[in-house]
């Protein structure tokens, strides 16, 4: 009989410890209950670094203004990797989730059920954002995701370098001259090379994108086909590797690596969008008033002079319990003046075009002594589209080869990215231009 | 009934006992991968799977990455294991011999690193190999030797990744030897020193071959892990540059993870699994299942 019973426990306590791990389903579902008893309802946002750090002070200030909604902010990483198995599932995604432009026409083909449909509250605004927000959030027709900044690009340069070598900023309108002073200032300067970006990682495709995207480059043609051997493409890489050539360039594999650059006082400028402000901010504040701005030179006088590299979008995930809540959020974060004052702070420069002529985009940084807004807001007018496509990871991968065998391989640039179209259409399936 | 129940409950307890982690086992381990051959044959999205046949698996075949992929785990295989294994023997015959004192300690030493999460020790030693300001580097140029390309030459960045996974995994594997050696019989040591042999003599003629089984044991486990490398690879170089640190499980992760294509990377896990099984057949059978 003794036996017995402890066979009954036994069983009881292996069936007790399954059936607990079903149960964590179920808790889930309790939130909604909340909202019925008066309970503000929760929801999550995700994100990354400096917008993590601007969704606090948001998520702070909305969640004191009023009882509603309470907000929780879920720090990730800029790869996914937490929210990909959470969407692949189907449970445990947050409300809203952040999402890089490059990047999302990639998740709405891969997951075409997870997010939700904008259309009714963002179609009647659509021209409240700037063209160079609208890259990816659209699909058939129907918007997924509202636009939350783009990225101006510019070059950061060292002002007391450049009065040491005795260069002129305003003279550095082609990237001839640009070169030129170059070897000026690093005849002057011991240690100091003009600028900075990977040589030797596959990060040298940040500063590639940027000066493709400047002079209209693009990965696909009108019909959707894979396009890189375009005379824009070319011209950009001819343009990396001269720089390299020339030894002008501090070689900064890494992100860590560039901000080691910068913090040293190893380079006199770096070509990155406004988002680089926040960091330069915080990781070399004793450089102060040190930093200018100014245009990207052009190729020839005169010609373009703008570009993108990165901007995001937020999307309410199907999986929302409150997506009225989430929405209710958005609206505060990115169509009032002060949820876009405080992306401003951090960096994040805005798509939302109404903000461009509030008293708020025009306050002079400390840290730089000028209004960085007004300053990017300038370089913001006329940035090319450049379309990332729902296959932009199959189709950058390739070319990051490329750009290897290129720089440290001395492929030929033509037949470097015919092999990277082949490659990037054996991964997506879409066919090479002729 | 009663008796009936009471001669089954007898049998009954065991499976009873075995019964929660068979729960947990088929939970996490059979039903994965019986999902993940139905999803070698199919294409995944979000909204369901398609039934492709062998597309994955040709694809997988005729991708030049892939391949590189293969021969750059191979080439790191063929170096690191048979260097490491070299080394934890010496190692494990040091810690045994009778002159060496604090022999605890030694042990403790050489283990450590076994216990130190991989994502943690990858971190530490890219900070150690940076070209620049790495440790290392720095070290080589004070004495004269120029710094070494750890990340930007495909060559000094497998070795860099061999350094690694050497130091993390020695230690194991001696300890394993270790115990293998404990199980040597002194006589033959005594034998051997009264007909004149040498302590090289006696380490590769009598230490090593009498270790065969505890090798074979090593080195079978050694593929194993070193075929499914991935966490160095991915913290320290990336798969760079250009490719030349891409290893088969790197490949497969970032086919699942950038691009999603979940399909595919379930087939090159299939793959890969295929390659270590007859790679491990091979090593048993040619060590004569590990008799001495």
């Amino acid at each position: 009989m003794k036996r017995y019973s402890i066979m009954i426990l036994v069983s009881l306590l292996a069936l007790s410890i399954i059936v607990s791990g079903c149960g964590s389903k179920g808790a889930s579902n309790t939130g909604a209950n909340d909202n019925d008893k008066g309970k503000p309802a929760e929801i999550s946002i995700a994100s990354w670094n400096l917008q993590a750090d601007a969704l606090d002070e948001a998520a702070e200030k909305f969640n004191a203004s009023q009882s509603e909604v309470k907000v929780n902010v879920r720090r990730v990483s800029n790869s996914y990797d937490s929210i990909v198995p959470a969407l692949t599932a189907g449970i445990g995604a947050p409300d809203i989730v952040a999402v890089q432009m490059r990047d999302f026409a990639n998740f709405m083909g891969k997951f075409p059920d997870q997010f939700v449909d904008l259309s009714d509250e963002l179609m009647p605004r659509k021209d409240e954002f700037s063209d160079a927000g609208w890259g990816a959030s659209t699909k058939d027709g129907k918007i997924y995701a509202i636009p939350v900044d783009i990225a101006p690009t510019a070059v950061y340069y060292r002002k007391d370098y450049f009065e040491e070598a005795g260069i002129n900023p305003d003279n550095l309108t082609t990237w001839d001259k640009f070169m030129r002073a170059g070897k000026k200032l690093q005849s002057k300067l011991d240690g100091v090379k003009m600028t900075t970006f990977s040589l030797t990682s596959n990060e040298t495709y940040d500063f590639w994108q940027m000066i493709a995207n400047q002079l209209g480059g693009r990965f696909y043609d009108e019909q959707g086909k894979i396009d890189f051997t375009n005379e824009a493409n070319i011209k950009a890489m001819k343009l990396v590797k001269e720089l390299k050539e020339k030894d002008l360039v501090v070689d900064s594999p890494s992100w860590n690596d560039r901000v080691r650059a910068v913090v040293n006082g190893e380079t006199a400028t770096i070509v990155y969008p406004i988002w680089w402000a926040g960091t330069v901010k915080t990781q070399a504040a004793d450089q102060a008033g040190k930093w200018g701005i100014m245009p990207l030179p052009a190729f020839t006088e005169g010609g373009p002079n703008q570009a993108n590299l990165g901007g995001s979008v937020f999307a309410v995930t199907t999986q929302s319990e409150h997506p009225e809540a989430a929405w209710k959020f958005l609206k505060y974060l990115l169509l009032t003046e002060e949820g876009q004052k405080i992306q401003m702070d951090y960096g994040l420069f805005p798509a939302w075009k109404p903000f461009y002529k509030s008293e708020s985009f025009a306050t002079v940084d400390k840290y730089f002594g000028f209004s960085l807004a007004k300053r990017f807001g300038e370089l913001a007018t006329d940035i090319p589209a450049m379309k990332f496509g729902q296959y932009f990871y199959d189709v950058s991968r390739p070319l990051e080869t490329a750009f290897g065998q290129i720089l440290n391989g001395n492929k030929d640039i033509k037949e470097a990215f015919k092999d990277a179209e082949k490659a990037a259409s054996k991964a997506s399936g879409l066919p090479v231009s002729k | 009934m009663k008796d009936f129940f009471r001669k089954n409950m007898k049998n009954i307890s065991p499976y009873l006992f075995i019964a929660p982690f068979f729960m947990l086992f088929i939970v996490f381990f059979l039903y994965p991968i019986f999902y993940s051959l139905v999803l070698s044959f199919s294409k995944w999205t979000s909204g369901g799977l398609e039934f492709v046949g062998i597309q994955n698996y040709l694809y997988l075949l005729t991708d030049p990455v892939f391949w590189k992929s293969l021969v750059n785990t191979g080439q790191i295989l063929v170096i690191q294991v048979p260097i490491m294994l070299l080394l934890a023997c010496i190692v494990a015959v040091l810690i045994n011999s009778k002159h060496t004192k604090y022999k605890a300690l030694f042990r403790l030493g050489f283990f450590v690193p076994v216990i130190i999460d991989l994502v943690t020790y990858s971190l530490v030693f890219s900070l150690m190999f940076n070209e620049r300001y790495g440790i290392i580097n720095q070290f080589l140029t004070s004495i004269g030797i120029e710094g070494i390309p750890w990340f930007s030459n495909g060559i000094w960045a497998k070795v860099m990744i061999a350094i690694a996974m050497t130091w993390r995994w020695t230690g194991y594997n001696s300890i394993i030897i270790l115990s293998g050696l404990q199980s040597i019989p002194g006589t033959i040591y005594e034998a051997a020193t009264i007909d004149g042999a040498n302590k090289i003599d006696t380490f590769f003629k009598i230490t090593i071959p009498m270790l065969k089984p505890v090798l074979l044991f090593c080195m079978i486990l050694s593929t194993i892990g070193t075929l499914q490398l991935f966490t160095e690879p991915y913290m320290l170089t990336k798969g760079g540059p250009n490719n030349e640190t891409l290893t088969a499980i790197y490949y497969i992760y970032d086919r699942a993870f950038g691009s999603f294509k979940f399909g595919l990377a379930s087939a090159g896990a299939y793959i890969v699994t295929t390659i270590i099984g007859i790679l491990s057949y091979i090593q048993l059978k040619v060590s004569d299942g590990g008799e001495i």
